[in-house]
């Protein structure tokens, strides 16, 4: 019972009470550059969380052997390699994605939220609640990227899904939904200054639900 | 390694401070070891991935410039090993960079059929724009393909062959049958349309695609005849 109730407050705190992107603010980099588009921005959100559950776990393991003094360093170089083997990977397997998303896979390494779950959580924890971290916070990292990502499409350029042939292969180039068609996209929404304003929104909506 | 360095004899407080600072060195040396090892089998993992994706990387890259190649020129037009038929060529002026490009060979049999040469306008709206341009043996465009670039969203990213038709306006056009005047946009006295709120970056294109055209007609001698020379086969 009580590890359940254990699990359940990383889980929560992962997805809404202490998330990564709305309440946190870490790793707004990545966040607002890739979130032009729903695709991109599912695609940064598993990276991402492939990288937070693989250093999160392997920091646990090893938690005990890590003089204090280099831990930071050790962890660096941890998260480093991660982000470089993933970066490897989605080279191999989904090279169009890599094209886009580009210069913000090795960005990763420099995702404050990434160390920071090291550090606050995964050095003092056993493996199994650390990889539970991990994922709770990788997929609350992914859903807020998600949902920016959709709202900029939807409003910028009238789809959603667009470029999912990118993430899924060639079989889901059709998935994409047409709500209205634009000649003109509705720039400001997919410019920068678009993101900034959408996680605003989505930062004021979560508090307004928690309110009531 | 050890804390042995000669000093002057000791005095009383130096060696005093003696054990708490080889305690140090100790830590020091420990830590180091432990920060080197880390870093080994870090780099070691990086190792092993490399190794295992290398090939599929190599493939995709292929794969990848052959779509866009196929875009322009059908696969059936030729039957040679294209990626492999490929020659490094510089030319700062009119290929817009100082690194070797890209010109690949397109052949059936004995014959020759097509050149597509990589070149890069430099002088896109934000940053370079590489692009890849196809010729048949007298010089026509087959059809210019825009390989990257970071244009704006909804205005000059429209070159793009995937966003809008503007790039298809070169197919078929050549030296021969364009006159120097006419390789512009229409604002500047050219044939070509701008895009709607972006003129700089269909200036940049027309114009590296007219230098590359020059490329091609200036080396067009010994372009098919030079051997393949974009990718080392030795070492490795």
């Amino acid at each position: 019972m009580e590890d359940n109730n254990q699990y359940r407050t990383i889980v929560n705190n992962g997805l809404w009470d202490n998330n990564t992107a709305l309440v946190q603010l870490l790793g707004l980099c990545p966040l607002l550059a890739v979130t032009g588009s729903m695709i991109n921005g599912l695609g940064l959100g598993i990276a991402t969380t492939f990288v937070l559950v693989g250093s999160n776990v392997t920091v646990s393991i090893i938690r005990q052997h890590i003089p204090k003094e280099i831990r930071i360093p050790i962890f660096v170089m941890l998260i480093a390699s991660f982000v470089t083997n993933v970066q490897l990977i989605m080279n191999a397997f989904t090279y169009e994605l890599y094209l886009v998303l580009g210069i913000f896979i090795p960005l990763i390494v420099t995702n404050c939220a990434i160390i920071g779950r090291a550090e606050s959580f995964a050095s003092k924890n056993t493996p199994l609640p650390s990889l539970i971290d991990g994922l709770a916070q990788g997929f609350g990292f992914t859903l807020v990227l998600v949902a920016l990502g959709a709202l900029r499409e939807f409003v910028g350029q009238g789809t959603i899904f667009d470029g999912a042939h990118l993430l899924f292969g060639e079989w889901a180039r059709d998935w994409t939904v047409h709500f209205y068609l634009t000649e003109q996209k509705f720039l400001f929404a997919i410019l920068p200054p678009g993101a900034f304003i959408g996680l605003g929104l989505l930062i004021a909506l979560k508090n307004k639900i928690q309110q009531q | 390694m050890t804390n042995q360095h000669s000093s002057p004899p000791p005095n009383k407080e130096e060696s005093k401070a003696t054990p708490q600072s080889s305690s140090i060195a100790r830590a020091v040396n420990k830590n180091a070891i432990i920060l080197g090892l880390f870093a080994l089998v870090s780099t070691g993992l990086i190792a092993i991935t490399y190794q295992l994706t290398k090939d599929q990387i190599a493939k995709e890259i292929e794969l990848s410039l052959i779509r866009k190649l196929s875009e322009i020129v059908p696969e059936e037009r030729y039957d040679n090993d294209v990626y492999n038929d490929c020659l490094l060529v510089l030319d700062e002026t009119l290929l817009g960079s100082n690194q070797g490009q890209k010109l690949y060979r397109m052949r059936t049999g004995d014959l020759d059929v097509a050149l597509m040469t990589t070149l890069v306008a430099p002088d896109g709206y934000s940053g370079k724009i590489m692009l890849a341009l196809a010729t048949n043996l007298n010089g026509e465009l087959l059809g210019v393909n825009i390989l990257s670039h970071n244009e704006t969203p909804g205005l000059g990213d429209k070159i793009e062959r995937s966003k809008s038709n503007w790039v298809k306006q070169f197919d078929g056009l050549s030296l021969a049958n364009t006159s120097k005047e006419q390789w512009a946009v229409k604002k500047d006295g050219g044939q070509f349309d701008a895009l709607t709120g972006a003129t700089i970056t269909p200036r940049a294109v027309v114009k590296s695609v007219y230098n590359g055209l020059q490329f091609v007609e200036q080396n067009k001698a010994n372009l098919f005849e030079l051997a393949s020379n974009c990718y080392d086969k030795g070492g490795d």
